[in-house]
């Protein structure tokens, strides 16, 4: 489970997701306190989490840490270092990996922590498409297909695109979720994280290399990671990677690519393009 | 005059200070202001506020630039005989505690927060405090310190006194700037050019740089007229490049148009592909309606390295009918990899005509 604490009871969290995964409750027993609280010192509102654990109704039982924890709050990531000139096609950080949620177990994808924020990635910038009936429309291989054009635009009016984000993030009057929100953390809002990433869709195809196990694939981009770029952490799977997040990839191709779930990461480096 | 250029220059530096202070105090709240307008956010990156629970952060923030910009004008309005006496004294007394307090409340945020910046220039101040920005706050408090019990300001009397005053000012404004980390952060930033690659660049923007190109005037009959009527199936971006696509019709053969334009601000490059509905066969060439003029073969075609952005595509394949290579026009369609149907087929045989009927506006 990756975010941002926004609320804290004890052992018990509640941790922001972002808009797409909303929020989830991490419950952290007793045993697995010690061994998380060392890379994880500061459980309190506003601070990262990532850690490794079953999933229970309605919780999740966090076990193992899954980085180390950034030293900096969720709302204050460094910036990236000015270059002038182009981005480079290949670029260096940490690659990780997140639950398939509702996509497909087996899906051989990653969420890229620079879409295009005309996309409407993680509910920042455009609105997703309805069809007639009010239902959010999908598309077969896109994702979220539909979204881009205007005349989803045109066919979506700002009440639905506040009660569905309303809804979806677990922000609704009635959700008593209004005194966490204080320190819920939108990444566009925050800045472009550490590394830079040329803006992507989904959709877009990248060569992701496991520059620990030498293995490389090209995945496409199957959602938005914009929640990655509140990371700014390194990788230590086999030596020290740049700081960054530059992919996090779904459970079959962090697998596939010869990744250790337990390890939660591995340094990467990522081919735009392909 | 022994002993009279001494005294001279500890006049001239007790002159300068309030006019120097005034306006590092109401550029400070100045910078501050626009980071917080920039960001829609009172609490981001105001340095010391990082100190304080985040309940707090925001009326300290305004309450800290509030301060500043108070005394800024404070200290000009009492500079002169305006304010002698009491209202000076106080307001120069305060600007004193005011910096004594940063100093201390930047040597804590380097014991706290050694990633943070001081943010006492708002988005130049992003370098972590250091000796530099502590020693610029102890020196402001020192010429703050130095301003109490100073009589009204006056113009110098000679040329002499006037240059002697220029001369301190501009000694005092080189050791600040020595010991200000924001002005190499200020020299950068007028250097960068923002990479096209992260430029924000609303779809709006981009459809409207479509419709006043030559290639949309070329290809609009194929789509049904005016871009502002016709709406895109899809839209993407993959960099520098933004992709629309569009449903057309091309003798009766439903089509889709796919036009990649060039994210600039001005004059923005614009290609097309052609592509059967159906099938994915891409039919580059200008539709028949309205003929784009025959243009010969050994004009110079642009390089591929120069679009950068866009993928690279080593294989040549025949366009449909028309039997001349395929142009920079249709890699976006295929390079970007959004119409897996489209296939390149490197066996197929490749004309050489002299002439093709490419609309690529190179």
């Amino acid at each position: 489970m990756t975010g941002t604490i926004v609320e804290r009871d004890s052992g018990t969290l509640l941790v922001d997701q972002g808009n797409e995964h909303g929020r989830k409750i991490l419950v952290i027993p007793e045993p697995a306190a010690g061994r998380i609280q060392v890379r994880f010192p500061r459980l309190q509102p506003g601070y990262l989490v990532d850690v490794i654990g079953l999933r229970r109704p309605g919780f999740v039982e966090g076990l193992i840490p899954a980085t180390s924890q950034p030293p900096y709050r969720a709302d204050q990531p460094p910036s990236p270092p000015l270059v002038s000139g182009g981005i480079p096609d290949t670029i260096s950080g940490t690659a990780t990996w997140h639950e398939a949620g509702e996509e497909p177990e087996d899906l051989l994808g990653l969420a890229y922590p620079a879409l295009d924020p005309e996309t409407g990635c993680e509910g920042h910038g455009l609105s997703p498409a309805h069809d007639d009936l009010g239902r959010v429309t999908a598309e077969s291989g896109r994702g979220h297909p539909g979204r881009h054009t205007r005349a989803a635009l045109a066919r979506t009016s700002p009440a639905d695109l506040d009660s569905q984000y309303v809804a979806v993030a677990g922000h609704g009057p009635c959700s008593g979720a209004n005194r966490a929100d204080r320190y819920a953390v939108d990444p566009h809002q925050a800045g472009p994280g550490c590394v830079q990433l040329p803006y992507l869709s989904l959709g877009s195809t990248l060569r992701v290399h496991n520059d620990c196990a030498q293995r490389a694939r090209e995945l496409p981009v199957t959602s938005c990671g914009a929640a990655a770029r509140l990371f700014c952490d390194r990788c230590v799977t086999c030596g020290t990677s740049p700081r960054g997040r530059v992919a996090d990839l779904t459970m079959s191709a962090f697998v596939d690519l010869g990744g250790d779930l337990e390890r939660g990461c591995f340094n990467a480096t990522i081919t735009i393009g392909g | 005059m022994p002993g009279g250029l001494p005294s001279g220059v500890f006049s001239a530096i007790r002159e300068m200070q309030i006019p120097l202070l005034a306006v590092m105090l109401l550029g400070g709240c100045g910078a501050k202001a626009l980071r917080v307008l920039k960001a829609r956010d009172m609490t981001v990156g105001l340095g010391p506020t990082a100190l304080f629970p985040l309940r707090l952060r925001r009326p300290i923030a305004m309450a800290m630039c509030a301060t500043e910009l108070g005394l800024g004008v404070a200290l000009i309005v009492t500079a002169g005989s305006l304010g002698t006496g009491t209202p000076a004294t106080i307001v120069r007394a305060g600007v004193s505690v005011l910096f004594l307090i940063a100093v201390g409340a930047l040597v804590e945020l380097r014991e706290r927060r050694p990633d943070a910046g001081c943010g006492c220039f708002g988005d130049l101040s992003v370098t972590p405090v250091g000796a530099r920005t502590i020693s610029r706050s102890a020196v402001l408090a020192t010429a703050a310190l130095a301003t109490i019990g100073q009589p009204p300001l006056q113009m110098p009397a000679s040329g002499r006194t006037a240059a002697l005053w220029i001369t301190v000012l501009v000694a005092e404004l080189l050791l600040l700037a020595a010991l200000s980390p924001e002005l190499s952060e200020a020299m950068v930033r007028l250097g960068y050019s923002e990479p096209c690659e992260v430029r924000r660049i609303s779809v709006d923007r981009t459809l409207a740089a479509l419709a006043s190109s030559a290639t949309w005037r070329r290809y609009a009959s194929l789509v049904g007229g005016d871009s502002r009527d016709t709406a895109p199936i899809d839209i993407w971006r993959e960099g520098c490049w933004r992709y629309l696509v569009y449903t057309g019709d091309a003798e009766g053969r439903q089509v889709h148009v796919a036009f990649a334009v060039y994210l600039r601000s001005r004059r923005s490059p614009v290609r097309v592909a052609v592509l059967d509905a159906v099938s994915g066969e891409v039919l580059t060439g200008a539709p028949r309606s309205r003929p784009a003029p025959d243009r010969e073969t050994s004009r110079p075609a642009p390089e591929p390295v120069r679009f950068r952005q866009l993928p690279e595509l080593d294989v040549t394949r025949p366009m449909a009918g028309l039997g001349a290579r395929a142009s920079l026009d249709d890699r976006g369609a295929i390079g970007a990899r959004r119409n897996p149907r489209v296939s390149l087929d490197p066996s197929a045989p490749l004309a050489a005509p002299a002439r093709h009927r490419s609309s690529a506006p190179f």
